[in-house]
């Protein structure tokens, strides 16, 4: 009797795992969000707490060093406040010139701030949760950058977290170009290439004209094609470059600029009204819808 | 009582599995608690439990990350059921029989899930990765399984789930 039941309770969970992994998608994505929005707070909370608990920690290391530190912040300041006066003016200057010219800024983007609050549970993909959603204006597909570079895209978004793929993922490509010390940019992919195990991120910029030199030190920006990078964004320098195996085209190793091991806070960006973005947006709506179907 | 300390115990470890930071030394290896509270029930409770914590535990997994819902809790179940099966072998130490179960749980489900992934051709990755992800896991599950299975133990002895006597080690 006992060998019985103990038989239909273990066909019972069969017949529940066999259900999980068949889900239909609205189910599971329902599911999902769900449980990404319980455990959303004790998430955040756990961040909060080791990153209080870090700060507390590098201030006792810090103690020691905080007069001369200080004196070198000051200096800092003043090197700082002059760059900007010397900026603003070169911001008017600007202005005025794109006015004169009835040019359109596309550099005006609203910024969100996002906490990070937790990584991928998996470790088979490079992303980041984030503490906001879209009841915070954060949706699939927006950029996400630190003041030091383009850190990824928005995947998915439930009302109060999102996820990001960040450049180093495998999956990811971003259409770039290098602006090296001939004034003609090359465009390329950058596509992620995971981390060493020195814990360096790697990435490779592929498809560059084999013609162009491409030299050690030379920015690689966002070029906006494709619709979800804005144009501009910087994503790294170039480390190396090769020669293609077919000889065709030659490739780059990159040097991301933002430092993704040790995100705590990024800003994803809001897209502008631009009519181009907006038409790409609709674009990609549709194909996705049509790839759902 | 025992799904309540079950359920506890899996959303503990689901969110500071999410949290934790992973090395780059250990091939970028997530520390497996999830998993860990799996194996527990496998090797010390009945293999009822153990798949409904395979399931529940697996479902936060893929619902946390990207893996499609249903995966990990097909890999958990199977190691569970493993260690279930394996139970019977105990080292002189007991701690020695933890490590090794964790670690060798931990590094059978790293394969597992490789195989599934590139069967499913969700992620482009290399196998040598793999190989160092799953070496990874062999020593974090050899370190963290012990500290799981004893503070589950802990637990449910304390809201009266098990008795002293009652464990299967």
């Amino acid at each position: 009797m006992f060998r019985e039941r103990k038989l239909v309770i273990g066909l019972i969970l069969a017949v529940a795992l066999v259900t999980v992994l068949n889900l239909p998608d609205t189910v599971r994505t329902r599911m999902e969000y769900s449980l990404r929005e319980g455990l959303a707070p004790l998430q955040s909370l756990i961040a909060n707490t080791a990153q209080t608990v870090s700060q507390v920690v590098l201030l006792i290391r810090g103690i020691g060093g905080m007069a001369s530190e200080n004196r070198a912040m000051a200096a800092e300041l003043v090197r700082l406040r002059s760059e900007v006066r010397y900026l603003r003016a070169l911001e008017g200057e600007n202005i005025e010139l794109r006015r004169q010219l009835e040019h359109r800024s596309r550099l005006e983007r609203e910024l969100i701030s996002c906490e990070v609050i937790a990584r991928d549970m998996s470790g088979w993909w490079q992303t980041v949760r984030l503490g906001k959603g879209r009841m915070n204006g954060v949706n699939p597909d927006m950029a996400v950058v630190t003041p030091s570079g383009l850190v990824g895209r928005t995947i998915s978004a439930s009302d109060h977290t999102s996820d990001v793929l960040l450049i180093s993922d495998p999956s990811s490509r971003i259409s770039a170009y290098i602006q090296g010390r001939d004034e003609r940019p090359v465009f390329g992919i950058v596509v992620g290439q995971g981390v060493n195990w020195r814990g360096e991120v790697m990435l490779r910029m592929e498809f560059i004209n084999k013609n162009y030199p491409v030299n050690p030190g030379d920015e690689v920006l966002t070029s906006g094609l494709g619709g979800v990078f804005p144009k501009g964004i910087i994503i790294g320098y170039v480390e190396k470059a090769h020669r293609d195996r077919s000889d065709l085209y030659q490739y780059a190793d990159i040097v991301p600029t933002a430092d993704l091991g040790t995100l705590s806070y990024v800003f994803a960006l809001v897209e502008g009204d631009d009519p181009e973005d907006a038409l790409l947006r609709e674009h990609r709506r549709i194909r996705n819808s049509v790839e759902i179907r | 009582m025992n799904f309540l300390v079950m359920l506890f115990m899996l959303i503990c470890s689901a969110v500071l599995q999410a949290v934790a930071p992973s090395s780059p030394l250990l091939g970028e290896a997530r520390i497996p608690l999830l998993l860990s509270v799996v194996m527990y029930y496998g090797l010390a409770r009945d293999l009822r439990l153990m798949v409904f914590a395979g399931i529940v535990g697996g479902f936060f997994q893929d619902a946390l990350g990207l893996l499609p819902l249903g995966y990990s809790s097909f890999v958990y179940c199977l190691v569970g059921w493993a260690m279930s099966r394996f139970k019977d072998i105990v080292f002189v130490h007991e701690a020695v029989t933890h490590m090794l179960f964790g670690a060798l749980g931990a590094a059978a489900a790293v394969l597992m899930m490789y195989g599934l992934i590139s069967m499913a051709e969700l992620q482009a990755y290399p196998f040598a990765s793999a190989l160092h992800k799953a070496l990874g896991s062999f020593v974090l599950g050899a370190v963290v399984a012990p500290f799981v299975f004893i503070a589950s133990k802990r637990l449910d002895q304390w809201v009266g789930n098990v008795q002293e006597k009652e464990s299967s080690w």
